[in-house]
């Protein structure tokens, strides 16, 4: 069975990456499933509200634990820790459980033998039923690690059920940002929308994410997200585009009455007109969506 | 005072309100950690500084010492050491995170490391505003990595009066910003998705034990309540920016809108009012 996974990315936060993959999704005909990518901000649910139907913790990598007992507050792990994670508090080595990334170091180092490694739990992963589809998503707890390893889980298990009841079409709403979750978003994706916006800020990110996608080898296009806030930076987007040969999938205004739509919990399709079939549609032909 | 403005959901205004305090009071030094897509010097105006990289360390595996005990494949957590039980392992170096467990447990010591770069540091002046700004390699995915070297470069410079711009999102990148701060200034806006990804940000401010104040930007751009937020975590609300087509199409041009909206001055100068005096 051949999924086609499509990925909506932007580089900068706030451009309309999950109305418009809500919106896609509810013009797109095929049987599909639908994951929310942007783990520690996930707000898909919040426009397809899903059922609850199935959540299971997610642990990511152990951390490290001081057995207090033994610690003699010597500072060795301290001094050998390259992210800053542990230090000696009232002649106790103290782990910052937000910072250890369990690579093991201070366990090597401790002369007393006193640091172990423990499990937690960093979040959920989720799924639920929605009109559109079954939808995966997940939140991961605040200040968390791990994202990428968050995302990467989360998408398997999309893809699992893809496979299992036959769909032909994963869409994936991605985080913000060039780093690790919006790197496991679209590592191995078919395709990538990047979703800008007339603004110097957006064009500068753009290009960030555009490189992203050009170093994992994933195939991208462009949509200009509320293009009538600015005509000419929206012509600057275009013609960065057209230098550079990056396609450009469609164009989409600002209006008021898609903003209420989404303040109301809703998806704009009908606010968005005619314009958005045809823009699904050419995303799964430059995409190449389409089995 | 070494203030974080960070937000949770993105694109709610971080960057022009921090570059409207920061032309308030521009013996701030201002700090770009939104190393990810860093824009604080777009609305500033233009950047004069230098530029220097950040690296970090990566393990490489000297064949000519090697004894192919695999080892340091064992060890390896990141899975970043390939070994197929014989031969010499192989590194794959964006997979190696450069904690420096596998040259401690290679017994010949083959292992040494290199520096790479993960991105660059700039330092110097934005429209007369000293002014650091942190920027991820395209490719990388050492964020933290890339905001903790500014920081460090930040502390360098002695200054008291931060005005720290944030990453979005809860995850670690944010956390490694606010650990830094005396206080959190919280952007959000009056939508579904703001509200959403402010409770986020305010259990983990709470968490971190930070004091923690709210902006609301973009007033009338949607209705949802936050009054319930606010009492639950125990914030005030220190300024509204009302939403306005104007101050949106300056900042899409990169003119931040304290230079050429009166009323959006103001209430930024009331936002600092506020600041020291619950603050200072």
């Amino acid at each position: 069975m051949n999924i086609r996974e499509v990925v909506i990315i932007s580089g900068k936060g706030g451009t309309g990456k999950t109305t418009l993959t809500s919106s896609l999704a509810s013009v797109a005909e095929e049987r599909k499933i639908l994951a929310d990518a942007d783990v520690d901000a996930p707000n898909l649910a919040l426009l397809l509200h899903p059922g609850e139907s199935s959540r299971q913790p997610f642990f990511g990598m152990s951390i490290a634990e001081v057995y207090h007992a033994r610690c003699v507050g010597c500072g060795v792990c301290e001094a050998s820790c390259r992210y800053d994670a542990i230090h000696v508090r009232d002649g106790k080595a103290v782990v910052d459980e937000g910072f250890c990334e369990g690579c093991r170091v201070c366990l090597h180092v401790c002369p007393e033998q006193c640091i172990s490694l423990k499990n937690i739990e960093r979040g959920a992963i989720r799924r639920g039923d929605t009109a559109l589809g079954p939808l995966w998503h997940a939140r991961l707890y605040p200040g968390g690690e791990n994202t990428g390893l968050m995302v990467a889980l989360l998408r398997k298990e999309a893809r699992k059920e893809a496979e299992a009841s036959g769909a032909s079409l994963l869409i994936t709403d991605g985080p913000p940002g060039i780093g690790c979750p919006v790197t496991s978003s679209v590592t191995g994706a078919d395709f990538a929308v990047i979703v800008s916006e007339p603004s110097r800020a957006a064009l500068s990110d753009l290009r960030r994410a555009a490189g992203l996608c050009g170093i994992l080898a994933v195939p991208f296009g462009i949509v200009i997200n509320r293009w009538n806030l600015s005509g000419e930076l929206t012509e600057t987007i275009k013609e960065t585009c057209e230098n550079e040969g990056w396609p450009v999938l469609g164009t989409i205004p600002f209006e008021e009455k898609i903003a209420e739509a989404v303040g109301a919990g809703r998806i704009p399709t009908k606010e968005m007109g005619d314009a958005l079939p045809e823009l699904w549609h050419g995303i799964q032909k430059t995409g190449r969506l389409k089995r | 005072m070494k203030i974080a403005v960070a937000s949770g959901k993105g694109g709610t205004g971080k960057t022009s309100i921090s570059a409207s305090l920061l032309l308030a009071r521009p013996q701030t030094l201002a700090i770009d950690l939104d190393v990810e897509e860093p824009n604080l010097s777009i609305l500033l105006g233009s950047f004069k500084g230098r530029v220097m990289p950040v690296t970090m360390p990566i393990a490489r595996i000297k064949g000519s010492k090697c004894i192919s005990c695999g080892k340091c494949s064992e060890a390896c957590v990141y899975g970043a050491i390939a070994w197929l039980g014989g031969g010499i392992p192989v590194v794959n170096e964006s997979l190696c995170r450069g904690c420096g467990l596998c040259p401690r447990v290679c017994p010949p010591e083959a292992i040494y490391e290199v520096d790479q770069v993960v991105g660059e540091i700039r330092s110097g002046i934005c429209e007369g505003i000293s002014f650091l700004e942190g920027r991820l390699r395209v490719g990388s995915v050492n964020t933290v990595r890339v905001i903790e070297e500014t920081v460090k470069k930040a502390q360098s410079f002695n200054e008291t009066d931060w005005l720290m711009d944030c990453p979005p999102g809860t995850a670690c990148p944010v956390a490694a910003s606010l650990r830094h701060a005396d206080m959190a200034l919280l952007v959000t806006e009056p939508t579904p998705f703001g509200r959403s990804d402010l409770e986020g940000m305010l259990e983990m401010t709470a968490d971190m034990r930070i004091p923690t104040a709210l902006v609301i930007n973009k007033t009338g751009m949607g209705v949802v309540s936050l009054d319930d937020l606010c009492r639950r975590f125990n914030v005030d609300v220190f300024a509204s920016y009302p939403f306005s087509r104007s101050a949106a199409e300056s900042g899409a041009r990169g003119e931040s809108p304290f230079k050429n909206d009166a009323g959006w001055a103001e209430t930024t100068r009331s936002l600092w009012s506020e600041i020291e005096r619950r603050f200072s």
